[in-house]
């Protein structure tokens, strides 16, 4: 799939390039985008966001890094300041912080409030990994990080999440 | 199998029947495997796989198409410079010269002045 989208920039078949980006990888970068953001509203637009960057930028591509490691690290440099910039605007006195932030866990509110216990890193390895229906490899990948260390970050989050269950 | 290596195993989610006889025959891996399972479940209900919605390939669709409306500004500021530049030609003959150089020179300048004021004005995103 990456060797068509190579084809099509070499090409300079830009439109089609981005379809077939969106098709193999929108999902993903809006999985990737909840995990940093929590919220899927936000996600999608910071989504948006991201493949409008990524659409002004094919004709800059060099064939260096495969379209998807690309992407994916557009991807999360977007995600990373949005996400900084979200957190500065958030920035509210600390007796006001009743609500967990992690939407995603609404359902479970406990949890949601363990999840936001946990270092940024390791919630959002987690969150994707369940997020991308428990695949190491999807989450190595959107994360740039080799899978001994997405596997490393998830039992830390595994082992802190199940000491706050026993509290 | 001992503590370490099935704890491990549980942490990787991994099913397989040396785990699952070591945690039959220990008190500590069957407690810890009943959390992790219990925690597997809490976060596999709490974090659904999510899909983009349907609207957003068509939402991105027309920002990332180029038409050629989009260089209509560049377009209708050449085309004024270069009649102003005929014009005046055509006029003053004899200050062909210097209105061919003042006039690209005019040009470029606008068009700079043009390209900075569109990436101000542009919205972000």
């Amino acid at each position: 799939m990456d060797d068509d989208v190579q084809q099509l920039l070499r090409k300079k078949r830009y439109n089609e390039a981005l379809e077939h980006l969106l098709a193999q990888y929108g999902t993903k970068v809006f999985r990737m985008a909840v995990a940093f953001l929590k919220d899927p509203a936000r996600a999608e637009e910071i989504t948006q966001d991201i493949f409008l960057k990524l659409w002004r930028a094919l004709p800059d591509y060099d064939g260096r890094a495969a379209p998807g490691t690309w992407l994916y690290t557009i991807a999360r440099n977007t995600c990373l300041s949005a996400s900084r910039s979200e957190s500065y605007r958030k920035t509210f006195p600390l007796e006001q912080a009743v609500e967990p932030s992690t939407a995603l866990a609404k359902s479970d509110l406990q949890l949601a409030q363990y999840l936001d216990r946990l270092p940024d890193i390791q919630r959002t390895v987690i969150t994707l990994f369940y997020l991308e229906e428990k695949q190491v490899g999807e989450v190595a990948a959107a994360l740039g990080m080799p899978a001994g260390t997405v596997k490393s970050h998830l039992h830390r989050a595994r082992l802190a999440l199940a000491a706050m269950m026993k509290e | 199998m001992n503590c370490d290596e099935a704890q491990l195993a549980l942490l990787d989610l991994e099913v397989n029947s040396n785990v699952d006889a070591h945690v039959s025959t220990c008190d500590a891996c069957r407690q810890f495997a009943q959390i992790q399972r219990e925690l597997d479940a809490r976060l596999t209900a709490a974090i659904p796989p999510l899909e983009l919605s349907p609207k957003f390939a068509v939402q991105l669709r027309p920002h990332s198409r180029w038409t050629w409306s989009e260089s209509l500004p560049d377009i209708a500021h050449l085309i004024g410079c270069a009649a102003a530049m005929g014009t005046l030609a055509f006029v003053f003959p004899q200050y062909a010269k210097e209105v061919a150089t003042a006039g690209s020179a005019l040009t470029a300048g606008t068009w700079f002045l043009q390209a900075i004021l569109r990436d101000r004005l542009e919205p972000d995103g």
